[in-house]
């Protein structure tokens, strides 16, 4: 459907140009008419494993993008959603499709109290593949024709509702799975010809909230459930026997009686189909992700073994492990084709692999751009090398040892904790690391064509100390310090200090004021006092302007704070060891003083 | 020379009278917006540019015709570079913030009913606050007091439709409905040695009578 929009595009592009144009500004016009044709070709090669009349949807869209995507589609075309979240309160009012591309990694959930789905006065209309979690209700169904709601999880959530059907004279509710949630399905006025069926009913509170008239056969329910029924062919099970629902893996055991126990159409395989999401002609076949992914070393730095958490999807027919020294999440299946790899059976939950590249290039020097000061801080920029997949950065104050730093594939970093108004040099050194990404999916045989699990969003890297340094870069020195506003305006904060120093910008005052900025705000108790002192420091700094002779006292009163506050950049215990000392020789000094100016007379009485 | 004269007697006489509206004293309410034009000259070098949106909304009671008193609360907002005096640069994020917020006496040539043109001036006392965020490194924040001067032009709305005019009225109470044009300066100074922070602002905006 897009290329025929795009094509209707071109053509109203053309009459335009014909009718206004008259040769003027002509290369201008067909260039963009060229760029949109390029365009669309990029986009058709992008979306290569959809159909003509499907169209994608990517969980980066807001609802609005994608309730204009239902608008502008063609009766009868597919909307097919990316893996991904979603938050969305769809009105669907005309017959499109909706498809997600695996169940349970499509996850749609509401934006408030709206359903997911609002189905109003169409006439026909597939939903299938799709997860639907917490909200109040996933498909709210009124005065439509024709709906099929199939291969779709609902976890709405308990006091929650998944389906609610109003007048709707043919709905089929098939192959679905319903998990923890208040009401299933509720019915205002469900016609004879209702079909619900192969549906898997779990961990509810309420089935149906009125009474069902339809066909409903086939399914089965969890024995917890209450208001179950047996009539019809619907089991009855102590245990359903999923994968592992808890983490939304509604795949079924072996075990599980839910399995080849249907009604309609077969399983892709071919065997009588099961029942709940994963079952019929329409389910996904892509395995669920595997979890539990490991790598260590196997005897050698070229050695490792991979092992991982075992899928108990009783489809799985294999694993298949892909690694590379480059990132591998986010591939696209022909480039996967290109990665080294390794299948095993589906007893299996681990491999040896080995022989890994252990050369590694040596990386040129990098070139450091730039080293900006700011508050206790310092900005350090480069450009990145080639043959270098980390960094790491030299820091010298003068006078003292140089510390250095690691940081990963990057090009800024900022160092932290450092001392104002001090010179550092920055240096900078690329490293190549021996690194290898690794990614495990399952696979599922049907009849020989091979479906692989979808690539999780993190690939499992693995490390060892085998490590080829570049050379170093330019050095840089830089002095950290504190950014001052133009104006340099007084600040109504550290009032007794400004007033004891004389002016807004010194620097012992702004040491306090980084003090406040950086440690008291940062927590609740800190937060409480600056507010306190906000509330009552600007009565004691009019007093101390007032008497000139009080602001050399409140300075030496001040200066081991200042000095602890500076303290605070190398370590916390020296603040707290500095404060502390402070208040012991003050208690000394004070009780010497006392005795001093008061002891005589209290003995003399 | 006599036709300017006759242009202005034209201009301030009564050539319209939009019902039963002339009720002073009231109230009158403004939205109005413009540019800010710190006087400092270096501005520029430091926020890019020497002036920086505002928009201000006041509330006047109108004594007499020709007489308002009133309160009027303005905010603008510039983003710039601040400077590292070790260093000398002008680097790192800074948000300044004005909100002036104005105590003024107007004075309207407010002549007849249905005047199409008002000129007004005044001015008052300003309590000018600001507040400097730094990125990565928190905040100041202050007030200072100043005084400001505003001069400007009001030209009447209703002619343009009287029906709606009279439609407002009825609906809102709303006498007269203005399109202002108009030149403030403000004087304040902060900080030692004092540093100013006032300017000038060019506003346009909308100002009803009630």
């Amino acid at each position: 459907m897009k290329h025929n929009g795009t094509r209707s595009k071109l053509t109203n592009l053309k009459a335009t140009i014909d009718k206004s144009c008259n040769g003027k500004h002509t290369l201008g016009i067909w260039l963009i008419v060229l760029f949109l044709f390029y365009s669309s070709f990029a986009n058709a090669l992008e979306q290569s494993d959809l159909a003509d009349d499907e169209i994608l949807v990517t969980s980066g869209e807001s609802n609005d993008e994608i309730q204009q995507k239902i608008k502008s589609a063609n009766e009868g075309d597919t909307l097919v959603f990316d893996v991904g979240n979603y938050t969305l309160n769809l009105n669907l009012s005309k017959n499109v499709n909706l498809r997600g591309i695996e169940t349970a990694n499509v996850i749609l959930k509401s934006d408030g109290e709206k359903p997911i789905i609002q189905v109003n006065d169409f006439f026909s209309s597939t939903i299938r593949n799709f997860t639907f979690i917490d909200t109040a209700v996933a498909f709210n169904i009124i005065n439509a024709g024709s709906l099929v709601i199939k291969n779709n999880i609902f976890r709405v959530g308990s006091d929650n509702t998944a389906i609610n059907i109003g007048e709707f004279p043919n709905v089929s509710i098939v192959n679905n799975t319903f998990y923890n949630s208040g009401t299933a399905i509720s019915v205002d006025l469900l016609q004879p010809s209702q079909v619900i069926k192969n549906n898997i009913f779990s961990n509810f509170d309420r089935l149906f909230l009125n009474v069902l008239t339809g066909d409903v056969a086939f399914n089965c329910f969890d024995k917890s459930v209450p208001n179950y029924s047996d009539a019809g062919n619907n089991k009855v099970l102590d245990d359903i026997a999923f994968v592992d629902a808890d983490k939304n893996d509604f795949h079924l055991l072996e075990s599980s009686e839910c399995v080849n126990n249907g009604e309609g159409s077969l399983d892709v395989d071919g065997s009588q189909t099961d029942m709940g999401a994963y079952g019929g002609a329409d389910a996904d076949q892509i395995p669920f992700p595997i979890s539990g992914v490991n790598i260590v070393e196997n005897g050698g730095d070229s050695n490792v073994k991979v092992s991982w958490q075992q899928n108990n999807d009783y489809r799985i027919s294999g694993y298949k492990v892909y690694y590379d020294k480059e990132t591998i999440k986010g591939l696209n299946i022909s480039s996967l084709k290109n990665l080294n790899s390794t299948e095993v059976a589906a007893d299996v939950t681990s491999v040896d692999i080995n022989d890994l590249d252990t050369n590694l290039t040596t990386p040129e020097a990098p070139i450091l751009k730039s080293v900006k000061p700011r508050n206790a801080k310092l900005q350090v920029s480069w450009d990145k090398v080639s043959n270098a997949n980390s960094y790491v950065i030299y820091y010298q104050l003068e006078g003292e040892s140089e510390k250095s730093i690691n940081v990963n594939d990057t090009d800024y970093y900022e160092l932290t904790n450092l001392i104002n108004g001090k010179t550092y040099t920055v240096s900078l050194q690329a490293v190549n690391e021996f690194r290898y990404n690794f990614q495990v999916v399952g696979l599922i045989d049907n009849d020989g064509e091979i479906t692989e699990g979808l690539l999780i969003n993190d690939d499992t890297e693995y490390r060892n100390n085998l490590k080829q340094p570049g050379s170093i870069s330019n050095a840089i020195t830089a002095i950290p310090e504190a950014v001052v506003p133009y104006p340099a305006l007084p600040n109504e904060g550290c009032f007794i200090a400004t007033a004891a120093f004389g002016y807004y910008s010194h620097h012992q005052v702004q040491v306090l004021r980084d003090f406040r900025d950086n440690y008291l705000l940062k927590s609740t108790v800190g937060r409480d006092f600056v507010d306190w002192y906000y509330t009552y420091g600007p009565y004691a700094a009019a007093f101390i302007s007032e008497h000139d002779y009080l602001k050399p006292v409140v300075r030496v009163l001040l200066y081991p704070l200042i000095l602890a506050s500076q303290a605070l950049a190398y370590h916390v215990a020296l603040f707290w060891g500095l404060i502390l000392s402070y208040l012991f020789f003050s208690f000394i000094l004070l009780k010497r003083f006392g005795r001093l100016m008061f002891g005589q007379c209290i003995k003399g009485s | 020379m006599l036709r300017i004269l006759s242009i202005v007697l034209l201009l301030f006489s009564s050539t319209l009278h939009a019902g039963n509206i002339s009720k002073p004293p009231g109230f009158t309410y403004e939205m109005i917006a413009g540019i800010y034009q710190p006087d400092d000259e270096n501005w520029a070098s430091y926020y890019g540019s020497q002036k920086m949106p505002e928009a201000a909304y006041s509330l006047a009671y109108r004594v007499f015709s020709v007489i308002d008193f009133g309160m009027s609360i303005g905010y603008g907002k510039d983003k710039g570079k601040g400077r590292l005096p070790i260093s000398g640069l002008k680097d790192g994020d800074v948000t300044y913030e004005i909100m002036p917020v104005d105590f003024y006496l107007l004075l309207r040539g407010r002549f007849a009913a249905g005047q199409w043109v008002v000129p007004y001036a005044g001015g008052g006392y300003t309590r000018f606050f600001y507040r400097q965020s730094i990125d990565n490194q928190g905040y100041s924040k202050g007030s200072v007091n100043g005084l400001h001067v505003r001069a400007g032009l009001q030209f009447l709305l209703d002619p343009l439709d009287k029906q709606a005019a009279r439609e407002i009225y009825k609906n809102y109470g709303v006498i007269n409905s203005y399109f202002i044009v108009e030149a403030k300066k403000t004087k304040a100074e902060a900080g030692s040695p004092a540093l100013d922070i006032g300017g000038t602002s060019f506003r346009t905006g909308i100002m009803v009578e009630y």
